[in-house]
């Protein structure tokens, strides 16, 4: 009795070890697949904003670059004082 | 971009004439801290257009040159000089006028290179004369040529070089003007001149609000949300220069947008509630 008792016990901590490792693995891949999931979404949504900063900057210098040009013919047409 | 900006002479630019071509400009577009005029100026002709700029415009004294210490004096003799006779907006800028661009070897540099070229030229980075906080600045010129002469070759267009046109910038404005109204999503990066540096560091950094910049290191929180960081490098030309810029994301951006499954999984999620949005787990990042 005691015997089966004990071997009871035995079986009862075990099984209990083993869901307990079942549940932080569980956790562990359900963080890393949720991770995975928001950082795709994140990554692309950074890399879209990053891009339009620098296209932002690009077309406001390159516009910049136009006037000076426009400016450099204007003098060419200036009136005498 | 062909830049052939010719002068015809003996019609001289004046002051009005070139203050109400940049009116629009200015009225349009932010982030413009002076557009201007320099033109050539020779040992010969130094005393006549001295005269003929204080007679249009009181302000200017003469042409004037900036020794060692930053003090403004008369500019001293030399083969060449650029000084800025028309300036607008004149308001903060009165530093800048009469002021020889040659007199100083980066300015000089990017003169003679637009010069030769016949393209527009960006200056190294450089502080501008009428700084008076500490942004990096810089100008662009674009060469005006009489167009009476040739302009086929680095000769030609030397004997036919009248002067230039510039816009001048200060980074921070500009870039303030450009990303205006773009929501602050917490990008943190920089830009580089890829040649010189300004003050042995970048001509402009985005930092987020807690001062967190791409030389912050990044916490074991951040790495455990996204163990690969993004960013991203991109070059863009400028006038003969080349500006590289470096964006990442911000720690602080990363956590806001990635404590969703820190919240669901991990008992430290409690902590997304702190005002920088990080969960409470063991971190560097800076309270600021």
């Amino acid at each position: 009795m005691r015997t089966f008792w004990n071997s009871n016990r035995t079986t009862s901590r075990l099984l209990l070890g083993g869901l307990s490792l079942l549940g932080v693995g569980l956790t562990i891949l359900a963080f890393l697949l949720a991770r995975k999931e928001a950082s795709r979404d994140f990554v692309r949504d950074f890399q879209e904003e990053a891009t339009a900063r620098v296209g932002l900057l690009s077309n406001y210098l390159n516009a910049r670059l136009l006037f000076l040009d426009d400016l450099a013919r204007h003098m060419e047409i200036s009136p005498p004082a | 971009m062909t830049s052939r900006g010719t002068w015809r002479s003996p019609p001289r630019p004046n002051p009005l004439n070139f203050r109400a071509f940049v009116a629009n400009e200015r009225a349009r577009v932010k982030g413009i801290q002076a557009l201007e005029w320099a033109p050539l100026v020779t040992p010969a002709t130094r005393c006549e257009l001295e005269g003929q700029i204080r007679h249009d415009q009181a302000a200017v004294k003469g042409i004037t040159e900036r020794d060692g210490q930053g003090i403004t004096r008369s500019a001293g003799q030399r083969s060449s000089y650029y000084p800025v006779f028309f300036l607008e907006p004149q308001q903060g800028n009165q530093a800048a006028l009469g002021y020889d661009l040659g007199s100083n070897p980066a300015r000089l540099a990017a003169i003679e290179a637009a010069r030769d070229s016949g393209e527009p030229k960006a200056t190294e980075p450089i502080t501008l004369v009428q700084e008076t906080q500490s942004q990096a600045g810089f100008l662009i010129y674009v060469p005006v040529y009489d167009r009476a002469l040739p302009q086929d070759g680095v000769e030609q267009r030397r004997m036919a070089f009248r002067g230039v046109v510039l816009g001048v910038f200060r980074t921070g404005d500009l870039l303030d003007a450009v990303l205006a109204g773009r929501p602050k999503k917490g990008l943190i990066g920089e830009i580089q001149d890829s040649v010189s540096s300004w003050k042995k560091g970048p001509i402009y950094a985005w930092r987020d609000a807690t001062g967190t910049d791409v030389s912050t290191r990044l916490s074991l929180t951040t790495h455990a949300l996204l163990p690969s960081l993004p960013a991203i490098h991109q070059q863009i030309p400028l006038a003969g220069r080349t500006w590289d810029v470096l964006l990442k994301p911000s720690p602080a951006y990363i956590a806001r947008t990635l404590q969703l499954p820190v919240l669901l999984i991990l008992p430290g999620g409690a902590g997304a509630d702190r005002p920088d949005g990080l969960p409470l787990l063991p971190s560097h990042y800076p309270e600021g």
